[in-house]
């Protein structure tokens, strides 16, 4: 059963030390995301989202129940699991050039042609080729960001987990990315974990989009996108399923802003 | 009251405690079973009692008011001269122009080194301590008040030319309050460099004060009372930097960089 | 290649030229800030008798220098004096990022060691001098010590705020990436450190000039400050004025070398 599966959760539970003491975040939540499969996280903010990405990347510990990658459970970052942060002005090295960046992951156990082929061909993925030799702070956001995907798809992972990667970002650059890591996803076949909040980005790239609500968290939908890939900011977007899980997504948050 | 008696609860530090306490025992049994190689290293007990004994003779009160009458002094003649040269650097292109570089080069002149030359013009004298002491405390604050008043931010001045202020209103309600935090700060730091100075003066230039005490227990080879002093030195700064955090916090209690650092 | 390289050269030989004219204004610009110490100088040269026991001219420092290089101890003595700051910054660093590192990185030794370093910090360095010199003795390793113990603060405060200063999501981002403790040391924290520590080292530099010279001076070991004490002793006016300008110069060369290699050090993080 496991072979299908990439992530699992079973009554996961995570508390993080507030102010007031401790307090619980995620609550009981289940989870199954299938090998390949590209899941958005989707929320308010101070959902949990971001929590929950963590603990299965293995950066945040659980509390209670179980959550596992490949069958084994998660408790440290596992190898064939990268991670891009959301604030890449923080996750990347200012003082190495962009392929020395890219290289960070996979320098300590690969070298030479073999290393150099892996960086080229993460940079070529991201499209930053003619940018490779500079440093990121002399780049623009969206260049930095492709930097720091390119760190992670170097790793050649099986699973890639995003943190709001384009949250940062302006509506042309993102919808740049968005296409970019779609093409990546079917070249590689890694599967995708993808927080964000939102409501259309989550629609255009995902299989599967999970709804975070309350506090503490639980899992509130779990949507089926079944929408034609490849997909295309333009087609794709005017789509009558499209539009229909968009308004299906807005009314689900209006009722949360309301309630 | 009660909040900084419960915020002195909060902070008391037992693990530290025991550290310092572990550390000044092992020190002590280190010189009583003489496992150490130095001589002259003398227990915690003996630096105490040395230290008592100068308390209670009046000898180290006496040293420790002629260093700290000196060291004040130079610091109020070194915070004045320091905030009206760096106000002239700042606001006076002239100024700059022509006096930015000399400074500069003063600037890195080690304080020791100028012991010498002021022992030459004045004598071995309080003259050459104060001297000293002025020279050396008066560039932090130079140095804050020029960076205090380029941190102005261009906003403030908008506003001035808003409200049609003068130039001296302009200098007396914008400028200087805005100027005032940072100046202040530099004097803190001038005033622990007076003191350091205040000694360094008094152990090559001027024979009195703490330094002197310093260098003649070492002479005599009294190591207990030499580490008194060092105790009492230290001691002294940390009383002298709190009473000047307390007194600015009661003289200017709108200013946030005083209230934090 | 060939033409990327030849497009990425352009804008660096422009900038050399750029930079030139930049240097050419600069100096134009400090040598009319230097114009009142000049006309200073030369006035004290003009006006000075050679004579005076106290304010001999300009012309008689450079005299008394010139025999003191003559007679072979100027440039012993400052040697001497460099080395003894030189190696006590190296020890001073090495020491200041260990500890400082590991205070930052572990919050229960910074609470066990932190107010017994804290308490050691108030005690003035150059007090220190004369207490290691009776309980070590006078010596290399005395001078060594107290040097270090001056220069040690800054880069320890320095490291210690560096590291807590350090955003998580750099820390985060090692982790992911799998990167073993000693990559983690080599490749994140000592460069992400690298500017806090260096401006540690550059605070650290004129104390340990001063206390390196207190003790030369208290002990008349050889170097620049047993140099000045003696002239002071003999009432050679001349000679230490000459040296005060000579002590004044091995400042600023040392601020001046660590400034430009820290510029140096920091130009590809983007924040020299």
């Amino acid at each position: 059963m496991t072979t299908q599966s990439s992530f699992e959760c079973e009554q996961l539970c995570i508390d993080l030390p507030g102010a007031p003491g401790v307090r619980r975040i995620i609550e009981n939540l289940d989870l199954e995301v299938g090998k390949g499969e590209f899941v958005s996280i989707l929320g308010g903010s101070g959902t949990g989202k971001t929590t929950l990405l963590r603990a299965l990347a293995g950066l945040t510990p659980y509390s209670g129940g179980r959550a596992a990658y490949e069958g084994r459970d998660v408790r440290s970052p596992v190898p064939g699991m990268a991670m891009v942060f959301q604030d890449y002005g923080h996750a990347l090295l200012m003082w190495r050039t962009a392929r020395r960046n890219v290289a960070l992951g996979v320098e300590g156990r690969l070298g030479g042609d073999e290393l150099d082929r892996k960086v080229q061909n993460a940079i070529r993925m991201v499209g930053l080729e003619r940018f490779q030799d500079e440093y990121p702070w002399r780049l623009s956001g969206g260049m930095q960001q492709r930097v720091q995907i390119a760190r992670a798809l170097a790793m050649e992972p099986n699973a890639l987990l995003m943190d709001e990667p384009f949250g940062a970002l302006d509506a042309m650059t993102k919808a740049s990315l968005q296409d970019q890591l779609l093409a990546v996803q079917a070249e590689t076949g890694a599967t995708v974990l993808f927080v964000t909040h939102d409501i259309e980005e989550a629609i255009y790239l995902s299989d599967t989009i999970i709804m975070l609500k309350g506090s503490p968290a639980r899992i509130a939908r779990r949507i089926t996108v079944d929408l034609p890939r490849p997909r295309d900011q333009i087609a794709t977007k005017e789509l009558p399923e499209y539009l229909r899980l968009r308004h299906q997504l807005y009314e689900a948050f209006r009722h949360e802003i309301h309630a | 009251m009660r909040s900084m008696l419960s915020r002195a609860a909060a902070a008391f530090n037992a693990p530290a405690l025991a550290t310092a306490v572990a550390l000044l025992g092992l020190w002590e049994v280190g010189v009583r079973t003489a496992t150490t190689r130095f001589e002259f290293l003398p227990a915690p007990s003996e630096i105490g009692e040395a230290l008592y004994g100068a308390i209670r003779s009046g000898q180290i009160i006496g040293d420790s008011m002629h260093t700290v009458a000196c060291a004040v002094a130079g610091w109020i003649v070194a915070s004045a001269l320091g905030a009206a040269i760096g106000l002239a650097l700042a606001f006076s292109p002239m100024v700059r122009r022509f006096f930015g570089t000399s400074l500069e080069l003063l600037r890195p002149l080690p304080a020791v080194a100028f012991v010498p030359v002021a022992v030459l013009l004045f004598g071995f004298t309080v003259t050459t301590e104060i001297t000293v002491i002025v020279f050396a405390s008066v560039w932090p604050v130079i140095v804050n008040t020029v960076a205090g008043a380029k941190a102005i931010h261009p906003r403030l001045l908008d506003t001035a030319a808003t409200l049609h202020l003068s130039r001296m209103q302009r200098l007396g309600k914008i400028v200087l309050p805005a100027v005032l935090p940072s100046a202040m700060v530099g004097a803190r730091v001038a005033l622990g460099l007076a003191l350091v100075v205040a000694v360094i003066a008094e152990m090559v230039g001027n024979p009195a004060g703490l330094g002197w005490g310093v260098v003649t227990a070492q002479e005599a080879l009294q190591p207990g009372l030499m580490f008194g002093y060092l105790v009492a030195t230290g001691a002294l700064g940390v009383l002298l930097n709190a009473c000047l955090r307390a007194s600015f916090a009661r003289l200017f209690p709108g200013i946030r960089e005083l209230a934090q650092s | 290649m060939i033409a990327t390289n030849a497009s990425a050269q352009a804008p660096i030989g422009r900038a050399s030229r750029q930079w030139a004219l930049h240097a050419a204004v600069n100096a134009a610009s400090a040598l009319q800030g230097l114009l009142p110490l000049i006309a200073l100088l030369l006035l004290w040269q003009v006006l000075g008798d050679p004579r005076s026991p106290y304010f001999p001219p300009p012309s008689a420092w450079a005299a008394a220098l010139i025999e003191r290089t003559s007679s072979g101890e100027l440039l012993p003595a400052v040697l001497m004096t460099f080395q003894s700051v030189a190696m006590a910054l190296v020890v001073a660093t090495a020491l200041g990022v260990g500890i400082g590192g590991l205070i930052g990185a572990s919050p229960r030794l910074a609470r066990c060691l932190g107010p017994t370093l804290e308490f050691l910090r108030t005690l003035p360095p150059p007090t220190i001098v004369p207490v290691a010199a009776l309980i070590v003795g006078v010596n290399d390793t005395m001078k060594l010590f107290v040097i270090v113990f001056a220069a040690l603060w800054p880069v320890l405060l320095n490291t210690t705020s560096g590291v807590r200063s350090l955003h998580p999501t750099l820390l985060e981002a090692a982790r992911s990436l799998q990167l073993g403790p000693l990559a983690r040391i080599t490749k994140i924290f000592l460069p992400a450190l690298l500017p806090s520590i260096l401006t540690g080292v550059r605070v650290a530099a004129p104390l340990a000039i001063i206390v390196s010279l207190l003790a030369e001076m208290l002990t008349l070991m050889p170097g620049l400050g047993a140099l000045l004490l003696t002239a002071q002793r003999n009432f050679n006016a001349a000679e230490v004025f000459g040296l005060l300008t000579v002590v004044g110069a091995f400042g600023f060369v040392l601020n001046a070398a660590l400034a430009a290699f820290e510029s140096w050090a920091l130009k590809p993080q983007g924040r020299s």
